[in-house]
């Protein structure tokens, strides 16, 4: 899905994940700031073998170089809350290590194509700083999604590539199907009064971390919940 | 022996006299995985030490050395067989220590990947590789967790993982490793919440000690130890007995009753950064 034409020679700026409001926004917001946004990810991609990967990228970048990446994916009903007791073999690699999986291939991926001062994006539930009963599994494969942010960071950073993390409340991640979560209430919403996370706030923070007022800014992780997890 | 190490190993001997006086862990469980060598072996006989019967498991025969080791002191063990990418070979080793000491007060999953200290390059390391890691850091804890968490609410006991530092701030030249281990941290926070109001306590520990397989890379870099030992406030490199073996022992204990969804990080200042 193409959002913005521009010449050939500009770099993509690739959006992982399904077509939740959250990455509609962040394309669109792309988009209006003149980035070639395209976006891989929803039915029918798989994004857990290394060739179906490249293969993703090949086709929504061709030979542009990436520019930009921001991962915000999450397979269908890993938001969904199960106690770790009930879950089985299959609900635990959903949930946890098809995410992690992932994750490492389409940053693999973009890397092979990521142009000299590019910057990274991963969009990740604030579930692992605090952690959440009901979502250990989902918050297991936050926390190792966030490492590899970091240790990314370290190792592109010599490449002027930055490497970052938004951490905002799993209800914005979630798709359709999350219905027990909602998308207005959940443990990690803000109190009455307090500024809420929108799609279109989180949508801001993105751009404004691949942009160059953020140029210092690589390893960090930023929450974007309104206030509701305050970091030691 | 340097002073300072010398120092310790006094400290310790008075530390572990209590300990055993004490008997802090008297009459408690405890299920290591992995401690047939290192960290794993080290907490296995630290717990000992404090009169706890242990449950030692290991994917081969290093886990009889180490019942042996205590039961040469005096102290009670158990050994099993297990590998904890294998669901059945954990809720085996449960069922053992069930069957052997009719209880289980705490699961402590140390057990890691042969490859944890090899070095690889995050941009084409493989699945494999990432599987190597994750069948036993990640999918392990996840079958000590479910295979355990009967038996630790009949007790009232607590699940602890083993992590690393590297788990917190990442590492460039070992990144598997710290994912696999950033994993199990956030774990612990949400099975500590999950599991809290059925009075099973979870934590993590974060340790820098000396194990056999830091020991080969000493043996291959001569100047690394100096090199690490530089980065240590205390200025040494933990010994897995005496300086994590028996923090481990403090969180199996009642004196950590009350605390749950906490990752200890023993590295003897080395990590100061949470």
């Amino acid at each position: 899905m193409e959002h913005h034409f521009d010449d050939l020679d500009q770099p993509a700026s690739v959006v992982v994940g399904a077509p939740s409001p959250l990455v509609q926004e962040i394309l669109t917001q792309l988009g209006s700031r003149g980035h070639h946004a395209v976006s891989i990810g929803g039915a029918g991609f798989n994004l857990d073998h290394p060739d179906a990967v490249e293969e993703c990228f090949a086709e929504a970048c061709g030979d542009r170089r990436v520019g930009v990446l921001v991962h915000a994916d999450i397979p269908p009903g890993a938001a969904q809350p199960r106690a770790l007791m009930d879950l089985d073999d299959k609900g635990w690699d959903l949930r946890c290590e098809s995410i992690i999986r992932s994750t490492l291939l389409v940053f693999q991926a973009a890397h092979r194509r990521l142009a000299a001062g590019g910057s990274v994006v991963l969009v990740a539930p604030s579930i692992s700083l605090g952690g959440e009963a009901g979502l250990a599994a989902w918050s297991a494969a936050a926390e190792a999604q966030r490492n590899l942010a970091k240790v990314a960071a370290r190792r592109w950073g010599g490449a002027g590539v930055r490497v970052n993390v938004v951490s905002v409340p799993p209800a914005l991640l979630g798709d359709d199907s999350d219905t027990e979560m909602g998308r207005d209430s959940g443990p990690t919403s803000p109190a009455p009064g307090e500024p809420a996370a929108t799609v279109s706030a989180v949508a801001d923070l993105v751009c404004m971390l691949v942009g160059p007022e953020s140029r210092s800014l690589t390893g960090s992780t930023l929450v974007a919940d309104g206030g509701s997890l305050m970091v030691p | 022996m340097t002073a300072p190490l010398k120092d310790k190993l006094l400290k310790d001997k008075l530390l572990k006299d209590k300990l055993l006086k004490d008997k802090l862990l008297k009459d408690k469980v405890v299920l290591v995985t992995g401690a047939g060598g290192g960290v794993g072996r080290g907490i296995a006989l630290a717990c000992a030490a404090a009169g706890a019967e242990v449950v030692v498991t290991a994917r081969g025969a290093s886990g009889d050395e180490t019942t042996e080791m205590i039961r040469a002191k005096g102290g009670s063990a158990h050994a099993v067989r297990c590998d904890v990418t294998d669901r059945d070979d954990v809720e085996r080793s449960v069922a053992e220590a069930l069957r052997v000491y009719g209880g289980l007060d705490a699961m402590v999953h140390n057990a890691t990947s042969r490859e944890s200290s090899q070095p690889h390059a995050l941009e084409d390391a493989s699945l494999e590789l990432w599987e190597a890691h994750a069948s036993v850091s990640v999918r392990g804890s996840f079958h000590c967790a479910q295979a355990s968490f009967g038996a630790l609410v009949e007790t009232g006991g607590t699940l602890i993982l083993l992590t690393s530092p590297a788990g917190i701030e990442g590492s460039a030249t070992l990144p598997f490793y710290g994912m696999s281990k950033a994993a199990q941290r956030a774990l612990v926070k949400s099975l500590a919440l999950e599991w809290g109001p059925s009075g099973v306590r979870v934590n993590g520990l974060a340790p820098l000690a000396r194990t056999e397989a830091l020991d080969r890379a000493f043996e291959a870099d001569e100047t690394l130890e100096a090199r690490i030992r530089s980065l240590v406030p205390l200025g040494r490199i933990g010994e897995p007995t005496v300086d994590v073996g028996y923090v481990a022992a403090f969180l199996v204990s009642d004196w950590a009753n009350y605390v749950s969804g906490q990752t200890l990080v023993v590295s003897g200042g080395r990590f100061t950064l949470l």
